[in-house]
C-alpha cells in the first residue's frame, strides 16, 4: 500500500513538472489558460499501469497543485474541465478494449482541449471564444499522439512492481 | 488492435478538418463592428473602417489601448499581469475576439446589420 501511494506521488509530480514545462513553451492560442496537454502522459501511463481510480486521483491533484503553482483561478477552471473530460473519454475508450494506449492518449488529448475552451466560452460568456475550436481540436490530436507514442513506449519498455 | 486506432484517428482527423472549414468559412466573415464589453456589458462600439486608438479605462485605473487600423483590431499596450491580450493576434472577421481575463474585457468583431444578442438588457 505504502508502495503504491509513493509511486503515485512520484507520477504526481511528474504531472507537475510536464504541467511546468508546458506553461515555459511560449505557444500561445489566444484565450487565457487554455494548454497544450503534455501531463496527459503521466496520465495515461497511470490508467494502464497503476489504476482508474488512482489515475483520475492524480489528475486532479496535479491540476489543483499546479495551477496553485503557477497559474490563476482560471486557468485551474478550465484545466480540471478539460481533465475530467478528458479522463472519462481516455476511460471509456480503455474499457472497449478495441484501441490501443496510442488511442487513448489522442483522444485524451483532444477531449481535454475541447473540454478546456468549451468551460473558458461558458465562463468568458461569448459564444465567439468557439472559433478556436478547430486549432485546439488539431494541437489536441497532435500532442496526444506524440504522449501517446512516447506512453506505448515507456508502456511496453519499463517493468514496474505489480501490488 | 492495430486498425481500430487508425481507424479512429482518421475519424478524428476528418472531424477537426471538417470543424476547420465550417468555422473558418461558414461561420466567420468580415466583420462591420468592433465591440468593447467589459464584465460582459457593451460598453462601446466602433467602427472596424476608421483607424483609430483608444485607451480602455477602468474605475480601478486599469488600461488597455485598442488600436484598429487596416479593418484590423489589436490591443497595443496594458497594465495587466499577463500580458495575454497585447499578444493576441490581430482579429477581423465576425466571431473573432480579444480577451483581457484580469480586466474582464472582451473585445470582439461584430457585424454591423444585425446586433449580438449576448448582451442586450432591458
Amino acid at each position: 500500500m505504502t508502495k503504491k501511494l509513493a509511486y503515485m506521488s512520484v507520477f504526481t509530480a511528474f504531472a507537475m513538472i510536464l504541467g511546468y514545462i508546458e506553461v515555459l513553451i511560449p505557444i500561445s492560442f489566444g484565450i487565457p489558460g487554455v494548454k497544450l496537454g503534455l501531463p496527459n502522459l503521466i496520465i495515461v501511463l497511470a490508467l494502464y499501469r497503476v489504476g482508474s481510480k488512482e489515475a483520475l486521483l492524480i489528475n486532479i491533484i496535479r491540476i489543483i497543485l499546479t495551477g496553485l503553482l503557477f497559474g490563476n483561478f482560471f486557468s485551474i477552471l478550465f484545466s480540471l474541465a478539460g481533465g475530467l473530460i478528458s479522463f472519462i473519454v481516455m476511460w471509456s475508450i480503455k474499457k472497449t478494449k478495441q484501441f490501443s494506449i496510442i488511442s487513448v492518449s489522442v483522444a485524451g488529448g483532444l477531449a481535454h482541449n475541447v473540454g478546456q475552451i468549451f468551460v473558458a466560452s461558458l465562463v468568458v460568456g461569448t459564444y465567439s471564444i468557439l472559433y478556436y475550436i478547430p486549432v485546439l481540436m488539431i494541437a489536441g490530436l497532435l500532442t496526444g499522439a506524440v504522449m501517446g507514442i512516447l506512453a506505448k513506449i515507456i508502456n511496453d519498455k519499463i517493468i514496474i512492481d505489480r501490488w | 488492435m492495430k486498425k481500430n486506432d487508425i481507424l479512429l484517428i482518421c475519424i478524428l482527423i476528418v472531424v477537426a478538418g471538417v470543424t476547420y472549414l465550417f468555422v473558418n468559412h461558414i461561420v466567420m466573415q468580415k466583420g462591420g463592428k468592433v465591440e468593447v464589453l467589459v464584465d460582459g456589458k457593451v460598453e462601446h462600439t466602433f467602427s472596424l473602417e476608421k483607424d483609430m486608438e483608444y485607451t480602455i479605462k477602468t474605475d480601478d485605473g486599469d488600461y488597455n489601448v485598442l488600436v484598429i487600423n487596416d479593418n484590423e483590431v489589436w490591443i497595443s499596450k496594458a497594465d495587466c499581469p499577463d500580458q495575454l491580450c497585447v499578444h493576441q493576434h490581430k482579429i477581423s472577421k465576425v466571431g473573432e475576439s480579444i480577451i483581457c481575463l484580469p480586466h474582464k474585457l472582451v473585445i470582439r468583431i461584430a457585424d454591423t446589420e444585425k446586433s449580438d444578442l449576448d448582451a442586450v438588457a432591458d
